[in-house]
Formats: structure tokens, sequence, C-alpha cells
């Protein structure tokens, strides 16, 4: 029996191997893999990374980046004006606008998209609503913007994906829509199955150039290694976000593959809660950041795929400058004793981490710290963790004294990566509690000169005085990897890291 | 496969000698309490630093190979032996101090608190044990109490049943009955005369659970539900080396998963030949 | 019958209402304020407030519980905190996944455990037996998620004959979908790569959480079968003369079946403990990694709704056996 049994086995087996087909290889699609998530395609609510760039590629705003730079230009407007108080701002649409399904895009279409951002108050609505003062629909294609307050960087936001227009008759007012989105840019969503993948056809409604491949599928693997494998075994044709280190190195030696690198805004820092003893000491604060290695760290957990960062503002920004000191022992150790801390007396620190958030590095980049702190011998220092929705709640609260965060702008301005952590109204949101009257000033002048060599000298000023007071360390700077079969091409990795799926195709 | 000595002396070994198969599993307990209380002279390195370069295979002088950031896999291996003992005996304990007393006290008055006990201890035993055990832990967040206690909640039910049946049928016995005749007070019959009769389960049981919670906790490790390292502990060096074994690093999975295995195999064996000296007929528990 | 099937029903009902309070107050003593999760550190204070107020999370416990026990029984989990999605529709999305696999696992460690076990019984102190008692005790004390790594390692890695996560390569769902079971749905879409590939995915999770429960099945059919090979029955039996085989099979084996299947449905619990583990060991897309996944985010909404879904499942499984036991067995009734 059990024989028989066996033998139909391998009977059906060949069977199914010999109806067995494979997709025909061919340029018709590009197969992206990634171990991202994505939780919503509403531009209203997406805040984490793959949300926000899937509705890049299937939608689009009043204004664009040149691809590969950071250059600002018309998108769905034509053209644009920004009154001399700096406060309001008109935009004129390109005519004959649509959507997929064929509604038209016209200012009424951006007015409900910014009146429901703001009155759905998701993730990124704080975005509009913290300048936005009111918009006016003036006629079909004229749509004025009136801001609270100048703000320079404002453009910048119109390019992101919160200021994206909607179509009215699809996305209700009152709720987040979760349906097939209708789309604005190159591509459309054919199929989504979710938690599995998710196929782009091309948008015929599309304004600008035409998508190059005809259909991309996007394949989501729930930890590196699958990705890893499925790259390996020719089940994906290129792997974006978030490949191991180590595999990524591998990959660069192996010429059955091609590898990209490009530069990244994504930052991470240690955040000192100013509020909680004994990091209320600014003498502790330097004493620790002298102790950090950012280059151990680099080499030894990121195989030299992160950059040292020695300021907040992310190198390939205007107005970065290295202003926090390298790792120096004994510097560190001198403030030490001299705050009367000794072998037998010892700094007692605890540095907090969250295991799921920044990837499985997380822990070792904990560790790693944890080792450089107590190479002073006069450091104690405990590793604990949370998960990310206790992590948030226990910032918020002021649990942690020390603990580590990563930034990805939401703008790509100076402004975005030194307001929100300096700034005393916003530093307790980042779990700082940071104040300083100085540092204040330095930032809103900032905000209020429009010229670039009027800010710089401002920023430049923000950053040593940060050094000076170590109300964080930054740690290092993200790099932008894609590895794929050396046949795609159209692979862009650009300053704002907006990964485009419309330029890639199969040569 | 097995050579003609192996298989005469395992067929000796499982006759009918369940001594022998409880004291194998005793033999490799005692092993690794050994380990456990000399750690700090059996591991060559400290295992919550560095020691050596970055994911070296297996040598002589880390005859377990290093993890990714140099740290020597077989002192953390030796250290672990702690972690895994502590969590287990204070997860089984916790359990048994609050599944024990309840099962004697409620078995033996019976009646409605005696339905009603039943019917929640029930439910908990019918609810997936380890889905239990994330709930708890992710709710408790780190440490070694806290994980201690979410696996010791899934285990309460366990004692509490076997408790409470036997207590059932060993409160009609004469001698209990006498004493109660005689006017003894309900500790005294329930500390004199029930629970050195429901002993000999409960030791089983201990035994058993041991078992079961070294590897719910490697479990809840490997969701990254566990210890906060550096703190050595098997699960996680476990879910750690699984990042690896594309890397064709198998040292980092192999090696925590053998003391696994081995412990729990000690374990279960210890409880199995205990089992069926106490209840030679009663064959299967679980 | 119906009878039966009625008190049965009823009589889970307590357990079930039981359950649900566990899940309650474990889920609502946790750290972490899932409003503060969903919208991020820089969410102002007053739209913190405002969602508070609409997930009903600023009202007393009481009423809280209340709501809760409520919107279960009308068949509303909430909405995901995290994808604003109905929980209900992402369960339902993720547990075909789920079924799959606990189905495929369940074939194998029953055929393991029934073929093993009898034989193991049947040659009770013979060669087959030690092996399959040292094949039991020593897989009982492997965990799944080793295991499940080993396969990888080998399957995957060294020989490449397998994949090792996921459920199905690109472009190889299938293209209707009737049950969400990729397998079937391949079958009735006549679409046989897709089959063969849903089938290659299926390996290395499916045998790696059944060979795990498998342990605990032989070990049961061995003790319940040698029970009864030494039963009346049995004996005379083979005092009549009926061939060895059908003794063991038809007889004894059949007469072992109802405990057999009694102690197979209490395992169901750990088949789905396992499942957590062998989903998020594979990658696999279904209510175990879910869960897993969700409790990152603290989203309430979600972990809650698995959880209680996992309880439901649980105790529907528990009630069909108790039918099919029952159904087979005239003797059980209550």
């Amino acid at each position: 029996m059990v024989k028989s049994i066996s033998k139909y086995g391998v009977f059906v087996l060949l069977i199914l191997m010999s109806v067995m087909v494979f997709a025909a290889s061919s340029k018709d699609y590009v197969i992206v893999g990634t171990t991202d998530k994505f939780t919503s395609l509403d531009p209203a609510k997406a805040y984490e990374y793959l949300s926000v760039n899937l509705i890049q590629n299937i939608m689009t705003g009043l204004v664009t980046y040149v691809p590969g730079t950071t250059q600002i230009i018309p998108g769905l407007a034509d053209s644009w004006n920004i009154s001399q108080d700096g406060l309001t701002y008109t935009f004129y649409l390109k005519k004959g606008l649509k959507f997929s399904n064929g509604d038209p895009i016209n200012a009424q279409a951006f007015k409900y998209a910014f009146d429901r951002v703001i009155k759905l108050g998701q993730d990124p609505s704080f975005l509009l609503s913290d300048v936005v003062k009111d918009t006016k629909v003036v006629n079909d294609t004229t749509f004025e913007i009136d801001l609270k307050y100048p703000f320079a960087p404002f453009i910048n936001i119109l390019a992101f994906t919160v200021a994206y227009p909607v179509d009215p008759k699809v996305y209700a007012a009152d709720q987040v829509y979760n349906g097939m989105p209708i789309s604005s840019g190159p591509y459309i969503v054919k199929r989504w199955v979710r938690d599995v993948e998710m196929e782009l056809a091309p948008n015929p409604n599309y304004y600008g150039e035409p998508a190059k491949t005809p259909t991309i599928l996007i394949k989501l693997y729930q930890d590196a290694n699958s990705l890893y494998l499925a790259l390996l075994s020719g089940e994906i044709d290129l792997a974006y976000r978030t490949l191991l280190p180590q595999q990524f190195a591998q990959l660069q030696q192996n010429n059955k593959f091609a590898t990209y690198v490009g530069q990244s805004p994504f930052m991470r820092f240690i955040v000192f809660n100013v509020k909680q003893e004994p990091f209320g000491n600014a003498k502790i604060r330097e004493a620790l950041a002298y102790a950090v290695n950012r280059h151990e760290i680099a080499t030894k957990i990121f195989s030299d795929q992160v950059k040292p960062l020695y300021t907040m503002i992310p190198v390939g920004l205007w107005g970065s400058m290295n202003v926090m000191p390298s790792q120096d022992i004994a510097k560190s150790v001198s403030i030490l004793q001299s705050l009367g801390y000794s072998k037998g007396n010892p700094l007692n620190i605890t540095l907090w981490y969250t295991p799921s958030h920044y990837g499985s590095t997380e822990a070792d980049l904990a560790l790693t710290l944890k080792n450089q702190f107590e190479s002073t011998g006069l450091i104690k220092c405990n590793v604990n963790y949370a998960e990310w929705a206790t992590y948030i709640d226990y910032w918020n609260k002021g649990v942690m004294g020390m603990f580590m965060l990563g930034w990805y702008p939401d703008y790509f301005d100076p402004d975005d990566f030194v307001w929100p952590f300096l700034q005393s109204s916003a530093s307790p949101l980042m779990g700082s509690n940071y104040s300083n009257p100085t540092m204040d000033q330095l930032l809103t002048d900032a905000r209020l000169v429009s010229d670039v060599p009027g800010r710089t000298a401002l920023y430049d000023a923000v950053q040593k005085l940060m050094a000076q007071d170590v109300p964080y360390i930054p740690l290092f700077q993200g790099e932008q990897q894609i590895a794929a079969k050396p046949d795609v091409a159209g692979i862009l990795l650009d300053p704002v890291q907006i990964f485009r799926y419309y330029l890639l195709y199969k040569k | 496969m097995i050579s003609m000595e192996i298989r005469k002396g395992m067929r000796g070994l499982f006759k009918d000698s369940s001594g022998l198969l409880a004291f194998v599993g005793f033999l490799i307990l005692i092993f690794y309490v050994i380990v456990a209380t000399f750690a700090p002279f059996i591991s060559p390195y400290n295992p919550t630093q560095p020691s050596g370069p970055s994911l070296l295979p297996p040598t002589i002088s880390h005859i377990m190979g290093t993890d990714n950031l140099g740290y020597d896999i077989f002192s953390r291996l030796v250290w672990g032996t702690r972690m895994a003992f502590a969590i287990a005996l204070i997860a089984t304990a916790i359990a048994a101090i609050i599944g024990i007393p309840v099962g004697l006290i409620v078995g033996y008055i019976g009646g409605k608190t005696d339905r009603i006990m039943t019917m929640i201890m029930d439910s908990v035993y019918a609810f997936p044990g380890l889905i239990l055990a994330i709930a708890i832990a992710a709710m408790l967040g780190p440490g070694l109490l806290n994980i201690a206690f979410s696996i010791a909640v899934v285990y309460i039910p366990t004692y509490y049943r076997v408790i409470r049946s036997q207590v059932s049928t060993v409160k009609s016995e004469l001698y209990v009955d006498g004493a109660r005749a005689i006017g003894a007070k309900l500790s005294t019959i329930i500390g004199s005369y029930v629970f050195p009769n429901v002993l000999p389960s409960t030791i089983v049981i201990f035994s058993m659970n041991l078992a079961d919670s070294i590897m719910t906790e490697a479990g809840l490790s490997f969701l990254g539900l566990g210890i906060a390292p550096p703190t050595p502990d098997w699960g996680y060096d476990l879910a750690k080396g699984q990042q690896f074994i594309l890397n064709n690093d198998w040292w980092m999975v192999v090696f925590p998963g053998i003391a696994i295995i081995t412990i729990v195999l000690g374990f279960s064996m210890f409880a199995e030949g205990l089992d069926e000296y106490f209840n030679p007929n009663i064959g299967e528990k679980r | 019958m119906k009878t039966y099937i009625l008190t049965r029903i009823i009589l889970s009902i307590p357990m079930i209402f039981i359950i649900l309070t566990i899940i309650f107050v474990v889920l609502r003593i946790l750290p972490g304020n899932p409003v503060t999760a969903m919208l991020g550190p820089k969410a102002p204070p007053e739209v913190v407030k405002s969602m508070e107020a609409q997930l009903g999370l600023d009202k007393p416990i009481i009423i809280q519980f209340g709501d809760y026990i409520s919107n279960i029984l009308k068949g509303n989990f909430g909405d995901s905190t995290v994808t604003t999605l109905p929980v209900i529709q992402e369960l339902a999305d993720r547990f075909p996944a789920t079924l799959e696999l606990t189905i495929f696992a369940m074939i194998l460690a029953v055929t393991i455990g029934i073929f093993f076990g009898s034989t193991a019984a049947y040659r009770y102190g013979r060669q087959v037996d030690v092996i399959a008692r040292i094949y039991s005790i020593f897989v009982y004390s492997m965990p799944v998620f080793w295991l499940g790594i080993m396969l990888q390692l080998i399957f995957g890695v060294w020989l490449k004959w397998l994949p090792v996560s996921g459920r199905a390569s690109p472009f190889m769902t299938p293209n209707n979908m009737y049950t969400g079971l990729y397998t079937i749905d391949a079958i009735l879409n006549g679409q046989w790569n897709v089959l063969y590939n849903s089938l290659l995915h299926l390996v290395l999770p499916s045998v790696t959480l059944g060979v795990v429960i498998s342990s605990i099945f032989v070990r049961m059919v061995r003790s319940n079968v040698l029970l009864s090979l030494s039963s009346q029955y049995v004996i005379s039996a083979r005092s009549r003369g009926v061939k060895e085989s059908k003794v063991l099979y038809a007889h004894a084996l059949k007469n072992a079946m109802i405990p057999i299947l009694t102690i197979m449905g209490l395992q169901f619990a750990l088949l789905l403990g396992g499942a957590v583990l062998t989903e998020t060991t594979f990658s696999w897309p279904g209510i175990g990694s879910y869960l897993v996944e969700r409790i990152r985010y603290r989203d309430f909404p979600a972990i809650q709704g698995a959880v209680v879904f996992f309880a439901l499942f649980v105790v529907i499984v528990s009630i069909l056996i108790d039918i099919v036991n029952a159904w087979m067995d005239p003797r059980v009734r209550y």
C-alpha cells in the first residue's frame, strides 16, 4: 500500500513538472523584492517609507523633483507665484489633467485633498496643518494656498505625498481609503494581494512621460534572508530595502549581480532626555560623545555601508558641517574624573533600543555602543529594549534617559534636521526636552531668511551650539542600496530617496 | 544504521527499565548543572564582550566559533545554561506555587467553587500556550522575572488539573474520612494526608514542565520577546544565528540548538522515567 | 445527535467568555499607548485625545469591556490601527495561509503518527519500537523553529531544492481566489504550474510543523494501540485466526481511534502555537506571523482579533472532534 502511494506520488509529480510553465522570461516586467511593509496607499495616511514610495510612483503632486537632484520643477502645476510676504502660494494647473479613472484633476481635487488630510489628522497631517491656514479654488485650474507664517521650505512639502490630490468621488472625506488607489502618476495598481505582492501597470492618463516597463511586480518578503535568497535564485530582478550589510557586501563581490549605492538622508542618533539624571549634565553628555567610535560601528556592524556622521544635518545637504568630536577616550576619562567618577564609583547608565523598527542590526549597535562607553573604565552601561509602540510611549513619558532613534526627513531642507530636534517646543516630542533660548532664536531666524548663504550662516551657528550642548549624539548616515540582475537598467538612487519604478526597464 | 551493540543496549534500556531512562536523563541534567555551576571556570571568555574576530568558524581558540560581533559562542552557551535553568525553575516554581495549593483546596472543597475554577483553568489549558505567553510577555516587557511569569501562567492549569483530580479521588479514601471524623483541621488533612499522596505526580509534572518552559522561553526569545542582550541566552543566540544561515555560518544555529535539545531531552527523559516508575500503568499523560 | 451537538456548543459558551475575558485583561494592561503608536511621535496632543475618544479608550475600563464583548458578538473586531482596515478582513485575508499550513502539517503528523505509532506498538520492544520512542522523545525536544532553520539550511541553502519562504513565487498566485488556499484555487483554476509552485512552498513549513507535532501522535497512537492490542476484542480476533495485518489496522487501531482522536484534538492548540513559530521562521503570511508583527505596533484590535481568533479556532475544532467522536462511538453522550 505504501509502495503504491509513493508510486502515485512520483507520477503526479512528473505530470506537474511536465506542465510546469515558467512565466516567460521577457522584457515586459521587472520584479522588485523588498522587506519593507506598506500599510496604506492613501496620501493622507501614508508615512512610512514603502507606502510613501509607492504613492510617489502612482500619484504625483503640484511640484516634483528633477530625478536624481533636489531641484523642484512643476508637476501637475504648470507654474506658480509666491507672494512678496511669503504667505500666499498660487498654482496654475496644467490643462486637461485626468486621474486614471477619467475624473478630472482640478483645483477642487486639490482643495478636497488638503482639507481631507487636515481633517483626518493621520500621521503626516501635521506637515500641512502646522503651516497651512487656508486653501482656495480660484477657478478650475487655479489653486491658492495661504500660510500661517512664511515658511521657506514649504515648496518641498508640496512635493511630498501628503500634498498629492485625490479623486473626491472615490476618496471619502471622513475616512482613510483602503481600496484600489486612483492614480495621477505613471503607474496604476493592477493587482494587489495584501502582504504578498502588488502589480503595477502604466497609467494611460498620466500627463508625463509614460512608464518604461509594462509590468512592475512588487514582491514583499518578511526578512532579509528571504529577500537575499529570492535574488540569488533569480526569483526577483531587483532587491531594494533591505538586505543585511554582509549580504550586500557579498553581492558586491558577486559578478552575477550589479549593485548600486547612493547617498541617503536617513540618519541615526542617540537622544538624551535632559530632564532625566544624570543626563541633565551637559558634561556627562559630552563625555559620552567622546567615547563613541563611529568608524567601529560603520565597519563592524554595517560592513562600511553607512557613513559616520558628525552633525545632525546629513552630508550632501547644504549647510552640513562636521561639529562633533571623533572618539577620544582620554578626553572622556578626564571629563568623567573631573566629575568625580572612578573605577570604584562608575557612572551608571542605561542605553535603550528597539529591536524591530530599525532592522535586526539594532541590538548589535546597542551592544557595540555599550562596549565603547565601558572602554573608558568609568562607565557601567546597561542595555534594555522595548518594542516600537512601547518605545514611543516610553520616550513620550520620559521613561528612557538615553535611547536611539532614526530620522528620515519629511522635506529636504536643513530645517527638518534641526528644528524638530532643537527647538524648545519641538524637542519634547523627540524625547529630549532640550531647551536653549539662543538656539530657538537661531532656528526661527533661519526660517524667516530666504537666501541660502544667509541661512547657511545661521545653521553653522546652530550646529556649533548643538555640539556644545550635546542633547543628541549623531552616529551615522544611511546609504541607499540596490542589488539587481545586470540586465535591469534605469536604476536611479536619488538624494531625496524617491525610488522611481517608472524608470526601470530591462536591457 | 545503528550498530548491533547499540541496538542491544537500547533494547535493554527501553524494554522495561524506566529507571535507566530516568538515569540517562538525570546524567544529562547533572552535566548541565555542573556546567551552570562552574560556568566562570569552564567558559574561556567573557560572554558579554567581543573576544575575537567576527564570524569565525569553530577553531582551537573558539571551539564553537564566534558570532558577527566576535562574541565567543561556546562561552555564551556555557553561561546561557544558567539563564535556561533560572527561567525554567522560576517559571515552573511560580506555576507550582499557584497551581498546587489551588488544586488541593478546590479539589478538597469541591462543589460550585470546583466547577467554576475548573472551567477557568480548563479555558486557559485549552488555549494555545505559546500564544498566551507571547501576549503576556509582550505586555510585561523584557526581564528575567517577566519572562518567567508569562511562561508560568501557561503551566498553572497543568498542576491544577492533575492535583485536583487526584485530590477528588483521595479525599474519599478511608483514612481521610477517618481524619475528618476525628476532627482534623482542613489544613492538616490536606497537608498530611492528601498532599503526600499527590506528591509523586507533582514531581513528574514539575520535571515535564521544566522541559516545556525551556522550549517556551526559547520560542519567546526567538520571537524577540526574551531577555535583553548581552545576557547570554540560547534562544536569542539562535534567533541571531538564523540571520546568518545564508552565509553558511552554521555554527551560530547548530550549537545553541543542540544545547536546547539536549537539556529538554534530559528533562523529558527524566520525567518520563519517573512517570513510568510512579505510575507504571498510566502511560501517556501529555 | 442534534441535542448532543447543541449541548456541546452551549457548554463551550462560558469557556469562550472566560477566554475573551483573559485576553481583554492581558491586553489592556499592556504599556504602550496604541494611539501614540498609531499616530507616531509627531502627533499633537489634541489629535491623540480625539483619537482616544474615537477608539473608546477614554471610557472606564468596565464599559470598554462591555463594548469589547458586544462588538465581538457582532463579529466586529474593530479596525487595525496600523492599516485602518477592518481586522476581520485582515484575518480573513490571512486565515487561508494558516489553514493551508496546518492542514498539510496535520496530514503529515497524523500519517507519521498512525503508521509509526501502530507499527511500534505491534512490535513492542523491538527495533521499530525503540526507534519510534527515540524519535518521539527526540523530536519532542526539538524547538520547532530550530528544525525549520535546519531544513532551510539543508534544503534551501545547501541543496537548493526547495524555496524557504513565502507561499508562492512572483506571478505564481492563483488568478481567481475562491478559497484562499493556493493549492485548491490553483486546481479550480486549472493552473497546474501554480499548484506545483505552491506545493513546493508548502513542503518545508508543513514538514517542520508536522514532524514536531508527530512526536506526540506517535506516542499516543503507540500507547493506545498497545492497550487495545491487549484487549479481549483483539485477543478473540486473533484466536479466530484473523490475519495479523488486519488485527492491527482493522481491529486494534480502529478500537484505539477514539482516544487518539480526542487527544489529537487537544494537541490542536499546540499545533497552533507551533504554527506561530513556523510562520515566523518561513515568512508565511498567516495569522501567526500577523500576530507577531502587530505586537510590535501595539495594534490592539489586531492582536485582540488574532488571539480571539485562535481561541475560537481551538474551541470549534474541539467541538468538531467531540461530535465526530460521538458519531463514531454512541456510548459518548452527555
